[in-house]
Formats: C-alpha cells, sequence, structure tokens
C-alpha cells in the first residue's frame, strides 16, 4: 500500500518521519488523528489510564512550529508515542506507585520520559497494567477483544498494535514486554540491563526491571532506542558504554551469523507449548537459513531452572521495595500484586542468595554459548493470547513458576528482540524470540530487520 | 519443601508485616504451595561453588 492511502495511524515512525521532515504531514494532523482514533477505539479496546490530549497537542504544535522554522530534531520528532503507566510524567497521576489512582502525582519525569520529549516526540498518555488498584476494566487484544493483549490490563501492546500510538513503552521484568508485543502482533525489544534508564520507573524488581520500546516494525525499535538509550547518572545501574549509531545496523545481511537454537529446553516446555507456535517459529528458523544463518543446537543446561530464579528475586525484591507500605497496598492492589507480595514475604535469604548463585551459573553458560552463536533463536511465548474469560488473575504467577521463554533472559540482562512470525489457525499473533550477548542490539536489530523484511508480516494489521 | 500449616502461614507473613486476609490467605494458597515446592527444587539444583552474581567479562563472548 503507498503512503498515500495508508491511514495515518498506519504509518510507521519510519515513515511518518520522512512525511513530517519534507513538511508533507503535519504532526498538529497527526497528533489529531491519534486523539480521534482514541476516542473512537479505546472505548473497546480498555488501553489508556489517561490521555493528554489538550498538552499533547500543545506538544505537537511546537514540534510543527520548530520544523516550519527549519529545525528538524530527528525521527521522533511530532511523532505521537504513549508509555506505561509505570514511568512518570511529571504532574500526572501515577496509579501503579499504589497510593490510590488520584493520590500520587510524579514531579519530575522519568529519564526515558525526558528524553523523548527533549527528541520532540508528542506524549499522548499513560497506559494501563497489570495490578493498578481500582476497578478498571480488562485491556482487549486488538486482533479479537475476547482475547488478553498479554495480561489483565496491558496497554502498550494493545494500543501499539492498534494505531493508538506509533510507539510506546513498556517495561518487562519477566516477559512484560515481549509477551505483550507477542500476542498483540509487534515488535519488543528489552535491551540489556543498564543500557535504559529506569530512573523514574515505579519499581517492580530492582534487577530485573528492563525499560524498552515497542513498534510495529524493527526500524522503529531503533529510532526509539536511539533517544532512550544512553548512560543516566541518576540510575546507579546505568552503564557508560558508548551508544552505536542503531539504524546503521538495519541491513539484510545474515551471511556469517550462527543461529543457536536450544532444543533441549525447547523440548522441555514442549507439554505446555502449542505445536502451532512451533511450526510458526521452525518455519521462521527456515527462513533465517535460507537469508544466509546457519543454524546450529545448543544446550544450556541450566535454562531449564532460570525461570524459577527470576520469580524468587522478582517476589522478595518486589516485597522488599514496597515493604514499608505494604498494608496500604494490601488494601489497594490487585490480586496479582497483593499475591506476589505474600510470596516475597515468605522466609527467603537462603532462597534469594540461590536464586543469585544459579543466576550466575546462568549468566556463565550464555556467556559461553556467545563465544560460539552471535545469536540465540526460541519461541517468544508458549501459548497464544488467552481469553479474557476465565483467566485466572493469578495465571501469570503460576506460569513464573515452570520454565518459559521470558524470565532466564531478564535473569541474564540479556538483549531480546520478539518479532512476528505469523498468525495462528485463530488468526492471533505469533513470534519468534532472538537473543544476543549483552550490549550487541545491532546484530539482534540487523536479524530482525533481514527477517522482518524477508516475511513481511508487518503487512498485516489488526481487524480494530 | 514442606508448607506450613495455615497458623504457621498466618504467623511468617505477620512477622514480615502481612496482616493477611482469610479470603486471600483461601485464593494464594496453592499458589504458596507451588512456590515452596519449587524452592526446593531450586536449593536442589547443584551449581557447586558458584557465588553470587559476577558481572559478564568481555573475554566471556569473545566469538572464537
Amino acid at each position: 500500500m503507498s503512503l498515500a492511502h495508508k491511514p495515518t495511524f498506519h504509518l510507521t515512525i519510519d515513515e511518518a518521519r520522512h512525511l513530517i521532515r519534507s513538511k508533507a504531514l503535519s504532526p498538529v494532523e497527526l497528533t489529531r488523528g491519534f486523539l480521534d482514533r482514541i476516542d473512537s477505539v479505546d472505548g473497546k479496546l480498555h488501553s489508556y489510564l489517561a490521555v493528554r490530549a489538550e498538552e499533547a497537542l500543545a506538544e505537537a504544535r511546537v514540534a510543527e512550529a520548530e520544523i516550519l522554522q527549519g529545525y528538524y530534531g530527528g525521527p521522533l520528532h511530532g511523532i505521537p508515542v504513549a508509555v506505561k503507566d509505570q514511568y512518570d510524567i511529571s504532574g500526572l497521576p501515577a496509579a501503579i506507585r499504589m497510593k490510590g489512582p488520584n493520590e500520587y502525582k510524579s514531579t519530575e519525569d522519568a529519564t526515558t520520559v525526558a528524553r523523548l520529549r527533549g527528541a520532540g516526540a508528542v506524549l499522548l498518555g499513560k497506559l494501563m497494567m497489570s495490578g493498578q488498584p481500582g476497578n478498571l476494566p480488562q485491556t482487549c487484544n486488538p486482533w479479537n477483544l475476547d482475547f488478553s493483549p498479554g495480561g489483565s490490563r496491558t496497554g502498550p501492546g494493545a494500543a501499539t498494535a492498534a494505531g493508538l500510538c506509533m510507539a510506546s513503552l513498556g517495561e518487562d521484568t519477566a516477559g512484560s514486554i515481549r509477551n505483550p508485543a507477542s500476542l498483540s502482533g509487534l515488535v519488543g525489544f528489552k535491551p540489556t540491563y543498564g543500557r535504559v534508564s529506569r530512573h523514574g520507573l515505579a519499581p517492580l524488581s530492582w534487577s530485573l526491571d528492563h525499560s524498552g520500546p515497542m513498534t510495529w516494525v524493527v526500524e522503529d525499535i531503533a529510532h526509539m532506542l536511539q533517544v532512550i538509550a544512553g548512560y543516566d547518572p541518576k540510575d546507579p545501574t546505568s552503564i557508560p558504554a558508548p551508544l552505536p549509531y542503531y539504524t546503521a545496523s538495519l541491513r539484510e545481511d545474515l551471511k556469517g551469523y550462527v543461529i543457536g537454537i536450544p532444543l533441549n529446553y525447547i523440548e522441555e516446555t514442549k507439554p505446555r507449548l502449542d505445536p502451532e507456535i512451533l511450526t510458526l517459529v521452525d518455519r521462521a528458523l527456515i527462513e533465517l537459513e535460507s537469508l544466509g544463518a546457519r543454524l546450529e543446537n545448543v544446550t544450556l543446561p541450566s535454562l531449564k531452572v532460570a525461570t524459577l530464579p527470576n520469580a524468587v528475586i522478582y517476589a522478595n525484591e518486589f516485597f522488599a521495595a514496597h515493604r514499608n507500605e505494604v498494608g496500604r497496598l494490601l488494601k489497594a492492589s490487585a490480586a496479582s500484586r497483593r499475591a506476589r507480595l505474600y510470596l516475597g514475604a515468605l522466609p527467603s535469604t537462603a532462597d534469594y542468595i540461590q536464586a543469585q548463585r544459579v543466576r550466575s551459573r546462568v549468566k556463565r553458560e550464555f556467556a559461553e554459548a556467545f563465544t560460539k552463536i552471535d545469536i540465540l533463536a526460541l519461541p517468544a511465548q508458549l501459548q497464544p493470547a488467552p481469553r479474557l474469560e476465565g483467566t485466572d488473575a493469578l495465571a501469570t504467577l503460576y506460569k513464573n513458576l515452570r520454565p518459559d521463554f521470558a524470565g532466564p533472559f531478564n535473569l541474564a540482562r540479556l538483549p531480546t528482540l520478539c518479532l512476528p512470525c505469523g498468525l495462528n489457525h485463530a488468526r492471533m499473533p505469533v513470534a519468534l524470540q532472538l537473543v544476543a550477548k549483552p550490549f550487541d542490539k545491532p546484530t539482534l536489530l540487523r536479524a530482525g530487520y533481514t527477517y522482518q523484511q524477508h516475511a513481511k508480516h508487518y503487512e498485516e494489521r489488526p481487524p480494530i | 519443601m514442606e508448607t506450613p500449616d495455615r497458623q504457621s502461614l498466618i504467623l511468617l507473613l505477620k512477622q514480615a508485616g502481612i496482616e493477611p486476609d482469610d479470603d486471600d490467605l483461601e485464593r494464594f494458597r496453592p499458589l504458596i504451595e507451588q512456590y515452596l515446592e519449587a524452592l526446593g527444587e531450586l536449593h536442589s539444583f547443584d551449581v557447586s561453588d558458584e557465588e553470587i552474581a559476577p558481572t559478564f567479562r568481555p573475554q566471556w563472548s569473545v566469538k572464537k
């Protein structure tokens, strides 16, 4: 479809930036289009917690004036984006900070939010997340409103896939970027821990929380990372490593790349792994091979227990982070969050230490594996999107106790890209997951881009 | 790992600062049981002399 015939809410950032720069697309009109779309669609989807309509239009007017005056600030200038409620936006309530929906207002932008603003992005608002207080509606999957977008209230995946923002920021402690992105047909990126600032992000688990983007295509991940990644002195875990020019990685070339597949681990999950997901991921791997990569089996003995320490560390750090307000939190929080507080409150010192020792082993095994391979490839999900009706609010917590495809990479803090590899028989998205060694985003972006350009799954949009 | 009985569980939670709600305790008990069972698995995994969270070293990941 030519850009002229594409609805503006289906434009990618990479497409819109050229139109904005050449003044063929007005950031004000673009923003107004997204606000109208939110108005007409989000009543069914429930992805936004708060929409900043007036502020967003004001920001778009500023961006437009700057561009008309000849100042173009880069690919995100005038681009409407949204962030998960977990991110502080100055002056807006942060419901997830657990003090009731309107009691707490952030006084400062999260670093990532400030960087988006600095790049000229337009902030449309805050998106739902699981565990928020109050009787909020469940977020629906834009591919089928009867299905979940990856959690009871997971706004970023649903909003981005439905064209209610051009990109969103999510947060991944045990798969919460990759899972909604996979179930919504998006590209999701969990960066190396320390690469993207967590300052101004409400903590779930300090050592597992990863901030990252969800977009429609790999190019847009590169544009978002270029702005949000990089050292932040306000985050004590931020790493002062040089920042590559991410869009330079967007070349279709996989020759010489070795892709490792953890066959034993995938076999381990088979009783709970949907066979159609396996078929679609296998097909994607064959396509990667046909594009020049070499596939190799890789054995990672500790992977089979690597989800569990992630769950233990998550529960313990979550409880520790909220220990002094636990009474109030138990009254204000959803069941999943209350349950995690209960788990974290159980006697835990030796458990936490054992979890960290297993973490060391897992990291060591990954490091050894990446001396032989460039990328690890595996499914991004065990199952397609579940139906909303009848889903146990504690399902994610149970899932976190058994081998899965998300937790091990939070535990090892490795950069991970998931991207669509097809639709299943019910026309719900399925995703492939690619993992690289720390800070090797360029390899991931190149592999993801090469596959995406070949498979073209981005051409199909949800029916909403 | 053995699951504590209801009274012991209440005591453990109270020690940690949680005043358990009866309905929550009932609802979360199967999850707590699975969690404690999983902790047993975690401790049975042999990590020999592994210590806590070493950092990645650049030479670990140099492709040979």
